[in-house]
């Protein structure tokens, strides 16, 4: 999966971007209001920071020689009325730097809040909809979960933080400019084409440092997974004394990662050298240049000074510009692997060709001639199967594990669509019978238990509106009640990995339970008390036998004892 | 379970409790430099050389006055030219020192913190099975997880700009206190309102953070919770439901950013702002002393760049005050995990017998009790004796005390009454990794690893490959290696994943042979075997089980049906013994369970 993954990475350079740009537009457009203010303010921004470098040069001129102020209107003010008009200018400049700072956070730095939250919204809703054999191979969770997190992260950056930038690089680097050329055209001159080499380098730069510290987060993650396996297993290592292996092979991973994190930040530091070289390549410039022109007459004092700083502000735009061009590109390219999930096609179990409403009919299934072979195998898992079950009759299937138990009861409950053969439920085909209609009908509890991190009651109400009367006597179907009667918190008891640990047997209980509370006509259940003991299951079979008369079950299971309220028998392989 | 939760709870408080044991700041971030001792002369070099790199800095501001007082005022071309080639060279040196000095810091932090983890390592391997029993398994991974990680980025990056900011500080305000004293004070006196700010809205920006990463986990939770449970979603139809909860926890980390944002949005340009003010206050008292003739242009210009290099150095803490505060929280949570006992304080000092002992094999219990907590009785005087080589079924339901059984001669817990003797010798005299290592285990799923199939078959010892092969042909993996062109050296993939169930469970069972323990327990090691492997496991564990006492834990009647004796248990109790056919004939216990099961 992982070489797989970092190949796709590569390969999506290559791939048409068009559909994520459309996206990233029409969000821009929906919030044009809020954008422009936003552009405003970081077009303010850069103008006043432009400005109280400009001040400081002024203020110095003003300081070095008594005949020099830039406004004539104030020319024969008193020269303590001309400080004051400085500095007020100098103060009004800082408080205006604030205010316009404020004024870009809160707005483009909020919409890339609102935008990251609309892609993550977007991402489960297609997912909802895939076909789950999609998050075994294209979209495996895995893939999934870095695209909610890195790819959407470095999305947002496209949806305020590069426009902060861009344009805080067309201002400043524009007001900087200018402010130069007007101050010596020369000097401005040289200065830029000294320091022409730092935008592609820092976009290098920055691409490296993405890289390193994805790697170094990625590694993260399967150490992280590393300690949980070594935390959840640790009973096991004690007994088989295989515990100091587990701590060599953790530290030797730790170690790795140490390496990884390592190269990560010096990757980081590099930027102290860049920064370096391009302050000396600077300052020598001004140098060789300007001191022959101070010490020539062609330029005052105060305007070598303002200079000195008006380089050090080009910087700045220089150094963003490789940022932006590297951040817009990633995310752009994360912004297109996210449409990839949002244009999958949906499970065709979905969407029924016409609406049927389901009505109960005598008989509830109906097989003919069914054939099943996966896409990858040459012999078919099982064919010519032919039954009939009328509706509150009980179907038994039996036969050993691998041999298709499972896939035939998803077929039969319409979760599976991809058979040869006539199925019909209550005589009608799937496919023009509505999804969430036929879901309310059937139940399914599946043999490996899969239970959701909430609180047992919730995960037995779910959509439902239960009361907890009725939610205890499911339980007791399940006999599942005296288990939770112990648990100090009953039916708020959470489940998942901050709360209690059910034995396998408890869960498998819990959801049937689950299944029972919704009703169903029709239950399937894929021998879904294997981990059980027998004492139990002989006791929640007979009850669910005299529970759901007139209910329709459909069993599986590998004994034959498991079996033995079943009208008929299906036996495979 | 009832007092797994009560536990759960105790643990929770005793969270909260830590900062009433006054186990502060100080303290753990003591315990913490500790790690750091190893390798101070690399720290204090690195230290140096940012402070070198702070002086050069200082210096070329410094420099440029005189350049442009000596220099470019006094029109004098020797003199620029000579200051100007020193702040060139200066401030070469200063970026080079820098550097090196945090190249040198972030080496030298993440060895400290490798160590630190190498601690942690170390001690869940001798925390006692009742610790892990109480805690959420979430909380354990976090403290080696999560919380080192909150130690590593402090040490790794903060740190460095901190040290680096701070230097820059120091030398600032020494500076401007050495060129003007007085104007220099009010300077630095004016930087107060920031820190202070910065002081008094930290556990404000503290709460915003915790509360987006608690919200950032809660979503990710929850989308790798729908994704894993997509076809039970599927099957209930609750694909709108999915989305409804989803949403929930899509706006809560919305709102979360939101505020963040808007607390940033006015609280960092504010404190830049505040930053400002000794540029504001120098222009205006500097300024009128200028005026005044009684301050020097080349000082003025001097004082603006000691100004300019207060500014990041604040930004910095406010920046990363945080990242602080969760070290330093991190640091107290690894610091109170570390103090947990090990198992010595619930198993007692370690027992002396091992290697020259050569165990038989024999195993009696003689009215052993057993609580988790004094209270309720796990075990109730039990009784038995089992002779080296016998092969004895353990039976009953859920907590009847047959896994508690397995687990004592193991040594995970302590009884409180009665003895337990492995070869006539009281078990608490056994040496307890030897004892575990003469106990051979095979469990429903077994452990493999990323790494080849020799090391898989002996991860511990360095044994001879000819000993491995021989050991794969007696239990037949070698057929099955041999079919799927499979060697010693093929990788198996992390956690097996490359291998079917059936295989594994062979693995697993080489394994034992290789290691060559006296006992063995086996809990329910067929339950999930595919059809094909069924035979050749059956085969493999008959041979595996030859000269050794066995104790078969089993739910389904299959398992045991090779049994000399089976164990019937009920609330702690022995309550049936014997065959197979006895125990049918007796009608009791056993029939029921026989009966409901064929």
């Amino acid at each position: 999966m992982n070489a797989s993954s970092s190949a796709s990475i590569k390969n999506q350079d290559l791939k048409d971007t068009t559909r994520a740009k459309k996206l990233w537009f029409s969000f821009i457009v929906d919030h044009w209001k809020i954008y422009l203010l936003g552009f405003s303010s970081v077009l303010l921004t850069a103008f006043v920071q432009v400005l109280s470098t400009r001040i400081m040069g002024w203020i110095l001129d003003f300081f070095a020689s008594k005949d020099s102020f830039p406004f004539e209107f104030l020319y024969l003010k008193p020269r303590k009325d001309q400080f004051l008009f400085l500095f007020s200018i100098l103060l009004g400049a800082k408080v205006f730097q604030m205010i316009s700072r404020v004024g870009w956070r809160l707005t483009l730095g909020r919409q890339t809040h609102k935008a990251s939250a609309q892609l993550r919204r977007d991402i489960w809703d297609s997912v909802r909809m895939f076909p789950v054999k999609d998050l075994n191979s294209r979209f495996t969770k895995g893939v999934l979960m870095s695209l909610s997190t890195s790819d959407v992260n470095s999305a947002r950056f496209v949806y305020g933080f590069s426009l902060v930038a861009l344009a805080d690089f067309l201002f400043l680097g524009i007001f900087t400019l200018v402010t130069m050329f007007t101050i010596n055209v020369s000097l401005s001159l040289w200065s830029l084409a000294v320091l022409l080499f730092l935008p592609p380098l820092i976009r290098y730069l920055s691409n490296a440092e993405i890289i390193r510290y994805g790697n170094a987060q990625k590694y993260l993650g399967e150490f992280n997974d590393l300690c949980s396996q070594v935390i959840a297993t640790i009973r096991l290592q004690r007994v088989t004394q295989t515990g100091e292996f587990w701590r060599a092979r953790m530290i030797e991973e730790a170690d790795t990662y140490r390496h990884k994190r390592l190269d990560a930040v010096n990757t980081s530091l590099l930027y102290i050298p860049t920064m370096g070289a391009t302050t000396i390549i600077s300052l020598s410039v001004l140098f060789i240049i300007g001191i022959q022109y101070v010490l020539a007459g062609k330029m005052s004092i105060g305007d070598f000074v303002a200079m000195q700083g008006l380089v050090f502000l080009l910087q700045d735009p220089l150094f963003e510009l490789g940022f932006i061009i590297s951040d817009w590109k990633k995310g752009i390219t994360s912004l297109t692997s996210l449409c990839e999930v949002y244009d999958n096609p949906q499970d065709r179990v979905l969407n029924a060709d016409e609406t049927i409403e389901v009505h109960n009919e005598k008989e509830t299934l109906y097989v003919e001639g069914l054939k099943f072979q996966f896409e990858d195998s040459d012999t078919p898992l099982f064919e010519n199967i032919n039954l009939s079950l009328e509706k509150g009759k009980r179907l038994g299937i039996l036969g050993p594990i691998g041999r298709g138990k499972s896939t035939l009861v998803d077929i039969l409950c319409g979760l599976r669509r991809n058979h040869e053969g006539v199925v019909l439920f209550n005589g009608h085909r799937f496919k023009m019978l509505e999804h969430n209609q036929l879901r309310s009908i059937i139940g399914h509890v599946p043999q490996k238990p899969f239970l959701f991190a909430a609180s047992i009651r919730d995960n037995i109400k779910i959509d439902k509106d239960l009361n907890d009367q009725q939610i205890w006597e499911y339980l007791k179907l399940a006999c599942l009640d005296q288990d939770i009667k112990n648990f100090p918190d009953g039916l708020d008891t959470p489940l998942g990995e901050w709360g209690i640990n059910l034995s396998g047997g408890q869960k498998q209980r819990l959801t049937l339970a689950r299944a029972l509370a919704r009703a169903p006509e029709v239950l399937f259940l894929d021998d879904c008390l294997s981990a059980v003991d027998t004492l139990s299951e002989e006791k929640i079979l007979s009850n669910l036998n005299r529970h759901l008369k007139g209910k329709t079950i459909i069993w599986v299971a590998h004994r034959q004892s498991t079996l033995k309220y079943c009208d008929e028998v299906l036996e495979l392989g | 379970m009832n007092q797994k939760q009560s536990f759960l709870e105790a643990d929770e408080q005793d969270d909260k409790n830590i900062k009433k044991n006054a186990l502060s700041d100080v303290k753990s971030f003591k315990y913490l430099l500790k790690f750091a001792a190893p390798y101070k002369f690399q720290f204090i070099f690195s230290i140096a050389a940012m402070m070198m790199s702070s002086f050069f800095t200082l210096s070329s501001a410094r420099l440029m006055g005189s350049f442009v007082e000596d220099g470019l005022l006094a029109r004098s071309y020797k003199e620029s030219a000579f200051y100007a080639i020193a702040i060139v060279s200066v401030s070469a040196f200063s970026f080079l020192f820098m550097w090196l000095g945090r190249k040198l810091l972030t080496k030298y932090s993440s060895l400290a913190i490798l160590d630190i983890r190498k601690v942690l390592f170390q001690h869940l391997q001798v925390l006692p099975i009742f610790f892990y029993d109480t805690q959420p398994q979430g909380r354990v991974v976090t403290r080696v997880t999560h919380d080192v990680e909150g130690i590593e980025q402090f040490f790794t990056s903060t740190l460095g700009r901190l040290v680096s900011a701070l230097f820059l500080t120091t030398m600032s305000i020494s500076a401007m206190l050495l060129t003007n004293f007085w104007l220099g004070l009010a300077l630095v006196g004016s930087v107060f309102p920031a820190i202070i700010f910065i002081y008094f809205t930290r556990n404000i920006v503290r709460n915003v953070n915790r509360r987006m990463s608690k919200d950032s986990s809660a979503l990710n939770s929850k989308l790798s919770e729908f994704i894993n449970g997509l076809s039970v979603i599927r099957s209930f139809g609750l694909e709108e439901w999915s989305n409804d909860e989803y949403e929930v926890a899509v706006s809560t980390h919305e709102r979360s950013q939101l505020d963040a944002n808007f607390l940033y949005g006015w609280s960092r340009p504010l404190i830049s702002f505040l930053c400002t003010t000794p540029i504001i206050l120098l222009v205006w008292f500097g300024g009128k002393e200028v005026l005044a003739g009684t301050m020097g242009v080349g000082v003025f210009v001097a004082f603006v760049r000691y100004c300019e290099r207060f500014f990041n150095p604040i930004m910095t803490l406010a920046r990363e005050v945080h990242v602080i505060q969760q070290a330093f929280t991190s640091a107290e949570r690894v610091v109170s995990f570390l103090e947990h006992k090990p198992e010595e304080s619930v198993l007692g000092i370690n027992g002396l017998i091992k290697d020259e002992h050569t165990m038989q094999g024999r195993i009696d219990f003689d009215n052993v009790w057993m609580s988790y907590n004094e209270e309720d009785w796990i075990l109730k005087g039990l009784n038995f004796s089992i002779k080296a080589g016998d092969k004895i079924g353990l039976v009953g339901r859920t907590g009847c005390g047959k896994s508690t059984t397995v687990n004592l001669i193991s040594r995970l817990y302590e009884f409180q009454k009665g003895d337990i003797l492995v070869d006539g010798v009281s078990i608490r005299l056994f040496n307890r990794e030897y004892l575990r290592s003469m106990i051979g285990f095979v469990a429903q799923d077994p452990v493999l690893f990323r790494g080849s199939f020799a090391q898989n078959l002996s991860p511990m010892k360095n044994v001879s490959k000819e000993e491995i092969l021989y050991q794969c042909d007696t239990t037949g993996l070698s057929k099955i290696m041999h079919k799927n062109g499979f060697t010693l050296d093929t990788e198996i993939f992390e956690g097996g994943s490359n291998l079917s169930v059936g295989e594994r469970q062979l693995v697993a069972l080489t394994r034992i042979l290789i290691n060559n323990p006296k006992i063995l327990i086996l809990d329910e090691a067929t339950a999930n075997i595919d059809p094909a492997y069924e035979k050749i496991i059956h085969e493999a564990i008959n041979k595996v089980m030859v000269g050794r006492t066995c104790l078969m834990i089993a739910h389904r009647l299959a398992t045991i049906e090779h049994c000399d004796r089976i164990f019937v248990f009920d609330e702690g109790r022995l309550v049936e013994e014997g065959s197979r056919e006895e125990l049918f004939n007796l009608k009791g216990y056993f029939h029921n369970l026989h009966t409901a099961q064929f």
